[in-house]
């Protein structure tokens, strides 16, 4: 079941009701049901693999979980091999479901792959990196249940696009007060996050698709503002896709009585690229730092060693994004950029920010193209366009922008000018939105309820619920 | 502030539970494109045939589905019954996908008993590969899942085409069932215009192999021999419509003329032997295709050509057999390679 969809409406709002109901009388029972709607989530709609990726998940939990009981054993060696042996497992199944068909160039491949199976994959790492380095006590896991893990490893909200949950995060939280119990504050900041979440993905993250897919499917007719259309619409696609859906993920935790981890803090603001994983996709980044940059050493062993680490842990990134050279170049690039700022120490920071800012949005915006494009030969001729073609905006990346809407401003007699003005209003109101200072995340903290914002949520809310016929997918349920 | 965040959380809830269920409403009063209701054959808002085909194929009474893309939409439907003697229904997509014409004839025989198909066999979508086929389909209109008729209800692009469609009722913008989609009334056919809107291609420098459509064409055909073998008792009348003789001007100088009597070769091999299938080849009128005088391009054709090809479809005059397909398609190949193409121009 996919977020942009009235049914996960419905799902929601019936787990918002139900599962405090049961979890009055018991809170097994409230965890119990908020479980089963995770499964229900997980199976609705997906198809014919949709169980058979269940039970990936199912399996994996259940081998995470075995191996940490494992560690209580109180034999060390035992201990550490079944944590091990449990993280080869889950590295072993995505690397199988995900990645065969890169290693075979193509010969062998399954053809699917488990609706947040690299999600999952790294949320299991984490917990096993937890227990394995004491971070997770050993008094928590013993206090810790079959039903509280499972609802760790499949929690609805995130168990297809993340966050990456991390278990000393979660688990206190399922025996918090709050837990099952929302107040009005809740359930307001929560409705509030929706209303956002949704309009992001919906309303801008799916409009700008539009303009990006009527490029890439025209790459010979592009011009160099056409290219830089593409190239930027991309850039506030993907934050406003992925931002949106954790906005999402959060009101509907926040309506359970759960908090999840900022994971978006307003990343195009960044002076640096450096800054920009501080803000981007916060707990992935989080994750690489923890489980493999620190591990290999970090920064702790010469300079050479610390460049020679932060490419590993991006090019690792670019993987995990997609099995192709196109995001081992992505990483490869951001990787780069770090060790350069890296080598160059204070002197960067001395610039003026204006300039610090320009080049570090013009990177970020260049990178994505890598991210974006199906092959380098692609990429190659959205830069050159961007950098030689021609003049003027083609009318194939306005032909499917908004067309009802279009639609009406045509009939209101704006005539052919109606898609370039939707244009320029989608692209405005981006950019503004993106620049914005703060989160929807930390605004949910401090949030007002007023009238005004009580209508643009509701209009915002209504807009996009009634868009959802015909919505793309969530870009990072790829993933 | 407790209840101040209740008081906006309800209302902000009940404010979008009553824009959702307005529209829902709305849409379902005006229901623009047939799903509830059966439409008004004097007169009815058309906008969009893979819309508001699925609502005809649901309420009409037919026998027979007149179906293709954009060259078969210039038909009236009570035509066929005259001269076929029949019920008819017309279900055209503008550059129709053969999935979408699949999608569209298994909910006709799931809904009625089709006993005929006419079908216009455009030999551009024949040579066209299958990803480069439009699948825009609504799918929650072709099945009867009251369920997904969420899809229908709660759509702000179905409001909106309801608040159109009753605008335009208002202003008795409105044409009957045997109008919808045609053509004439809207474009106009001259030779002047055809000209036109023609631009004349530069010499290729070299020309397509003869093979070139072959591979596409062969998997566009499948679909087309899987309807002929899951409807045994259902009769096929494939039609080639008439393309004016600037279309072969342009294959001409594209090179591709060669490439395309291969595609029509090979559509009239794999069609003929099936018994339910009866193949009526236009194309080699050529008092039609060079008067330019019925086009509105180099393809399209005015509704009097229309209306004497549906006449003739039933008889022999244009029908392909295995007997005298190569002859037919030779005679046409000789005309239009030796065709004085720059007198149209001169």
């Amino acid at each position: 079941m996919g977020f942009q969809s009235l049914s996960f409406l419905l799902l929601l709002a019936l787990s918002a009701v139900f599962c405090p109901l049961a979890a009055k009388k018991s809170r097994p029972a409230g965890i119990a049901l908020l479980t089963l709607f995770s499964v229900i989530f997980y199976l609705w709609g997906l198809g014919v693999h949709a169980m058979l990726g269940l039970s990936v998940l199912a399996l994996g939990s259940l081998v995470t979980f075995a191996a940490a009981r494992e560690s209580l054993s109180g034999r060390e060696k035992p201990q550490k091999w079944a944590l091990l042996m449990a993280a080869a497992w889950h590295i072993a199944v995505l690397l199988g479901f995900k990645y065969l068909g890169f290693f075979t160039g193509g010969a062998m491949s399954l053809g699917w792959a488990p609706l947040g199976l690299s999600f999952f994959t790294f949320q299991q790492l984490w917990f096993l990196k937890e227990v394995g380095t004491g971070e997770f006590s050993r008094a928590e896991l013993r206090g810790l249940r079959g039903n509280e893990f499972a609802l760790f490893s499949l929690f609805f909200p995130t168990v297809s696009s993340g966050p990456i949950l991390r278990p000393g995060g979660f688990f206190p939280q399922l025996r918090a007060e709050k837990f099952l119990r929302p107040d009005w504050d809740d359930r307001a900041a929560g409705l509030y996050a929706i209303s956002l979440g949704m309009a992001k993905k919906v309303l801008l993250a799916d409009s700008l698709g539009a303009v990006v897919n009527g490029g890439y499917a025209h790459l010979d007719g592009l011009t160099a503002p056409g290219a830089w259309l593409v190239i930027l619409g991309y850039t506030l696609q993907l934050y406003f896709d992925f931002s949106g859906y954790c906005d999402i993920a959060t009101g509907a935790a926040r309506l359970l009585g759960l908090r999840l981890p900022v994971n978006f803090d307003s990343p195009y603001r960044s002076l640096s690229v450096g800054e920009f994983w501080k803000r981007w996709h916060i707990t992935l980044t989080t994750f690489l730092r923890e489980c493999l940059y620190f591990p290999l050493g970090g920064s702790r062993r010469g300079r050479l060693r610390t460049y020679g680490n932060i490419l590993l842990v991006f090019l690792v990134s670019g993987f995990w994004h997609g099995a192709g050279w196109t995001f081992l170049v992505w990483g490869l690039l951001h990787g780069l950029a770090q060790v350069i700022e890296r080598a160059a120490g204070a002197r960067l920071t001395r610039l003026p920010k204006a300039l610090r800012w320009t080049g570090t949005f013009l990177f970020v915006n260049l990178a994505w193209v890598f991210f974006r494009a199906p092959s380098f030969a692609a990429a190659a001729s959205v830069l050159r366009s961007a950098f030689s073609g021609g003049a003027g905006i083609p009318a194939f990346l306005t032909e499917n922008l908004l067309p009802s809407e279009t639609t009406a401003l045509s009939a209101l007699g704006l005539g052919p000018n109606a898609g370039v003005l939707l244009l320029a209003a989608v692209y405005l109101i981006a950019l503004l939105a993106a620049l914005k200072p703060g989160n929807t995340v930390r605004r949910m903290e401090t949030f007002h309820p007023t009238g005004l914002r009580g209508a643009v949520c509701c209009m915002l809310l209504a807009w996009a619920a009634l868009s959802f016929s015909g919505v793309t997918t969530f870009i990072y349920a790829n993933f | 502030m407790k209840n101040a965040k209740k008081r906006w959380a309800v209302g902000l809830l009940a404010g979008f539970l009553s824009i959702l269920f307005f529209c829902a409403g709305t849409v379902r009063a005006v229901d623009p494109f047939f799903h509830y209701r059966t439409p008004d054959p004097e007169g009815e808002v058309w906008f969009d045939e893979r819309y508001q085909a699925a609502g005809l194929l649901r309420s009409q009474s037919y026998e027979t589905v007149l179906m293709g893309t954009s060259l078969a939409a210039n038909y009236r439907p009570f035509w066929f019954d005259v001269f076929y003697d029949t019920s008819t229904v017309k279900v055209t997509f503008p550059n129709g996908g053969f999935h979408e014409f699949t999608q569209a004839l298994d909910y006709a025989n799931a809904r009625q008993d089709v006993k005929r198909v006419i079908f216009g066999l455009d030999p551009n979508i024949l040579a066209r590969p299958a990803s480069d086929a439009p699948d825009q389909l609504p799918a929650y209109l072709y099945n009867d899942d009251p369920w997904n008729d969420t899809e229908y209800l709660f759509s702000k692009d179905v409001l909106l085409r309801a608040v159109y469609a009753v605008g335009e009722k208002a202003q008795g913008h409105t044409l009957p069932l045997q109008d919808a989609f045609l053509w004439d009334g809207t474009m106009y056919f001259s030779r002047e215009l055809a000209l036109g809107s023609y631009e004349r291609p530069e010499i290729a420098d070299t020309p397509l192999p003869a093979d070139a459509f072959l591979q596409d064409c062969d998997k566009n055909l499948a679909v087309v021999t899987s309807w002929l073998e899951a409807h045994p008792n259902t009769e096929f009348v494939f039609f080639l419509s008439p393309y004016s003789i600037l279309y072969w001007d342009k294959m001409q100088r594209l090179g591709e003329t060669e490439a395309v009597f291969s595609l029509l070769r090979r559509t009239a091999e794999t069609l003929l032997p099936y018994e339910n299938a009866d193949l009526q080849c236009f194309l080699t009128d050529t008092d039609i295709i060079c008067d330019l005088e019925n086009y509105a391009d180099h393809i399209h054709v005015a509704g009097r050509v229309t209306y004497a090809m549906s006449q003739a479809m039933p008889g022999d005059e244009y029908r392909l057999t295995e007997e005298n397909y190569r002859e037919r398609l030779d005679a046409l190949h000789a005309f239009v390679v030796n065709y004085d193409y720059e007198k149209i121009f001169a």
